[in-house]
């Protein structure tokens, strides 16, 4: 049964509001000696204005090389980007890597997934900070300094000043997640990248840099990409989500909706493959639910749905046809033929 | 730090040991008799005896080995056979010519090879980057002196820019001090070039592999400052390290530098002092270099805890 709107790529940004960062169709590929890969097809979605948004899906599945599509950082060649991104209306594919450099950390920042490692290590933290205003806002000296360190004061480092002077390798890394938070946003970009940004931290830190994030969005206006593989961050800390799976995004909700009733098998397998407690504290009845198969290959056209191989639910439609991407409920959209059966898997 | 320095100061005097033992060897290992070779072809039996036992050389090993020793420590090399003067001064008197190539070349060699080895690695697979690192191959293939005289042919026979051989001082004037240190130094710095150049490239080619290279990127730097801020300095270990080695090999290259320009510098006077089995003469300059080695491998180590912050002793 399909659901009765038929627009195929629904307006997603809440009404009102005009979206920062807007992606239509966007293809990042790859040429390769086995032919091109499609890392990411045809993926669409906006940000609106201070919005969180999470973008999940197990490894490989083209998240990551959204953002860098996104932060023009897709080496090409081999790489190809297309499509539309639009960023406050500004187009960036195709735009001059001499352009797209003034936007990068100005207007539109990346955390990583490795703190232990992106942060340079022969490099004074207070420098490494205030480059982005020096190549930006042409500032220099005390000024820059006093902005670090103000940074420094807003993602809760203790003894900002002295930490100015100090090295990576002095710190934990936690504290050099918060640097790599401070040093993305002193320029006040309009869009935070955060990729994985919690995934290489212990799990009390994990809720402690999220909680920073989340605070800073809203202190400094910034919208927020969040991407992770990790449903728990998802739950936690975002408004919308995208589900994204082989280069596609498979379903589009608001976070309370995705949980309550997701509409797409895979989602449903994400969401039943992660551990649960109950109150008393052991592990929750019924057995964890696991995803038969692999992310299929990249590099060849995928006749019907991408992920049929590894559905029960999948009929001869699925295999032959793609399904489009389609409402099924106010704000909630996703690309599957039988979507109103998709919790059916969670009940086995 | 200063621990170590003083730790590191007093491990060199077993190693400075080791080489005076074997400098001083070089004497009852080299084939001809000292003592025959000043007195000459005419000489008798009694003259040549005479010699020797002026010379002490008819004393113990071990005896002529610590009077030798304690008068190197008071500063006393020993005088030369031939001319009789001593041989610190012979040393000093040709150090500059020496020491303004060796630094010329380094000075060249620095300004053009850890540049060119960055852009390689920056475009790495590009035509600069073969271009360059075939440069590095031949540089490294050819030795000094047959790049020395293709080098004179070139700009001082046929163009005639630059003066053939020999040495100005600087109190000169700059202009003749230089125009004779070119092509020496530029022939010296040849494979010397080829060596940084490579590890260089070889080495910025890891870093810019790194996460925090992503970062900086990330940042919207531009390129000069990716490669020359960050790049460079987590590469500089390695490079340093090999600039040191360099300066090492040079110090011998500089001998047959010094013959093919005709420089009157240390390297000359080793040379020629080998061809006259002046041995005090030898075994000075010998024990000299090795201490500059020596000291040279210090200031290496001391450098890395200012290049990278997380070395430390």
């Amino acid at each position: 049964m399909l659901a009765s709107e038929q627009n195929t790529e629904p307006k997603t940004a809440p009404a009102g509001r005009d979206p920062v960062l807007s992606l239509v169709e966007l293809r990042t590929s790859f040429d390769t000696f086995d032919g091109t890969v499609r890392a990411v097809d045809r993926v669409s979605y906006d940000i609106a204005p201070r919005e969180m948004l999470g973008l999940v899906g197990e490894s490989g599945c083209g998240k990551s090389l959204t953002a860098l599509s996104i932060m023009g950082l897709v080496p090409t060649p081999p790489g190809r980007v297309e499509g539309s991104i639009r960023l406050n209306g500004r187009e960036l594919v195709g735009l001059e890597e001499k352009e797209m450099r003034k936007l990068r950390g100005s207007e539109i920042s990346m955390i990583f997934q490795e703190p232990m490692t992106s942060l340079d290590p022969v490099m004074r933290i207070g420098k490494q900070i205030v480059e982005p205003l020096v190549q930006h806002q042409g500032l220099s000296g005390p000024e820059a300094r006093a902005r670090a360190k103000d940074m420094l004061d807003r993602v809760r480092i203790p003894e900002a000043t002295r930490r100015l002077d100090e090295y990576a390798h002095q710190l934990s890394g936690g504290m050099r997640q918060r640097i790599m938070i401070a040093m993305a946003l002193v320029c006040r970009p309009a869009v935070l990248i955060a990729d994985e940004p919690t995934t290489a931290l212990d799990v009390t830190i994990q809720a402690q840099v999220l909680r920073l994030i989340r605070d800073l969005q809203t202190e400094m206006n910034t919208s927020v990409l969040l991407i992770t593989h990790d449903l728990g961050v998802i739950a936690e800390s975002v408004d919308r989500v995208i589900v994204m799976y082989a280069g596609r995004k498979v379903e589009e909700a608001p976070v309370s909706l995705l949980f309550r009733r997701p509409q797409h098998p895979y989602t449903v397998g994400l969401l039943g493959s992660v551990p649960k407690v109950n109150r008393a504290g052991r592990p929750a009845k019924g057995r964890l639910l696991e995803i038969p198969g692999i992310v299929p290959a990249l590099n060849q056209p995928i006749r019907g749905c991408r992920f049929a191989p590894r559905c029960r639910l999948a009929t001869d439609r699925c295999r032959a046809e793609e399904p489009p991407f389609e409402t099924k409920a106010p704000g909630h959209s996703a690309a599957c033929w039988h979507s109103d059966k998709a919790m059916e898997i969670a009940g086995e | 730090m200063t621990i170590y320095i003083i730790r590191r100061l007093l491990a060199t005097i077993p190693v400075l040991l080791i080489v005076a033992v074997v400098v001083f060897s070089i004497l009852y290992l080299a084939p001809g008799d000292p003592a025959a070779i000043i007195a000459g072809d005419q000489a008798t039996v009694s003259q040549v005896e005479d010699i020797r036992r002026n010379l002490g050389l008819d004393r113990p090993f071990h005896e002529q080995f610590l009077n030798w020793l304690g008068d190197i420590v008071r500063g006393d090399f020993g005088q030369s056979i031939f001319s009789n003067r001593p041989v610190i001064d012979l040393f000093l008197q040709r150090l500059e010519p020496t020491l303004a190539l060796a630094l010329t070349t380094t000075i060249i060699t620095i300004l053009l090879a850890v540049p060119l080895g960055v852009v390689a690695a920056w475009k790495a697979g590009s035509w600069i980057d073969r271009l360059v690192m075939s440069f590095a191959v031949v540089g490294f293939s050819f030795p000094v002196f047959v790049i020395g005289y293709i080098l004179i042919y070139v700009f001082s026979i046929t163009l005639g820019l630059l003066p053939v051989q020999g040495y100005r001082s600087l109190e000169d004037g700059f202009l003749p001090f230089i125009s004779h240190l070119i092509l020496p130094s530029l022939a010296l710095a040849m494979s010397f070039m080829a060596l940084v150049a490579r590890i260089t490239r070889a080495s910025v080619l890891e870093v810019l592999a790194q996460d925090h290279i992503r970062t900086a990127r990330s940042k919207g730097l531009t390129t000069g400052k990716l490669l020359f801020s960050h790049a460079l300095p987590n590469a500089a270990v390695p490079i340093v390290t090999i600039i040191g080695v360099g300066i090492a090999i040079l110090l011998g290259g500089v001998v047959v530098t010094e013959s093919v320009f005709a420089i009157p510098g240390v390297g000359r006077l080793v040379v020629d002092a080998i061809l006259a089995r002046d041995y005090p003469i030898i075994q000075g300059v010998l024990l000299i270099f090795s201490g500059v080695y020596v000291a040279l491998n210090l200031l290496l180590d001391i450098l890395y805890t200012f290049l990278d912050p997380r070395i430390q002793y």
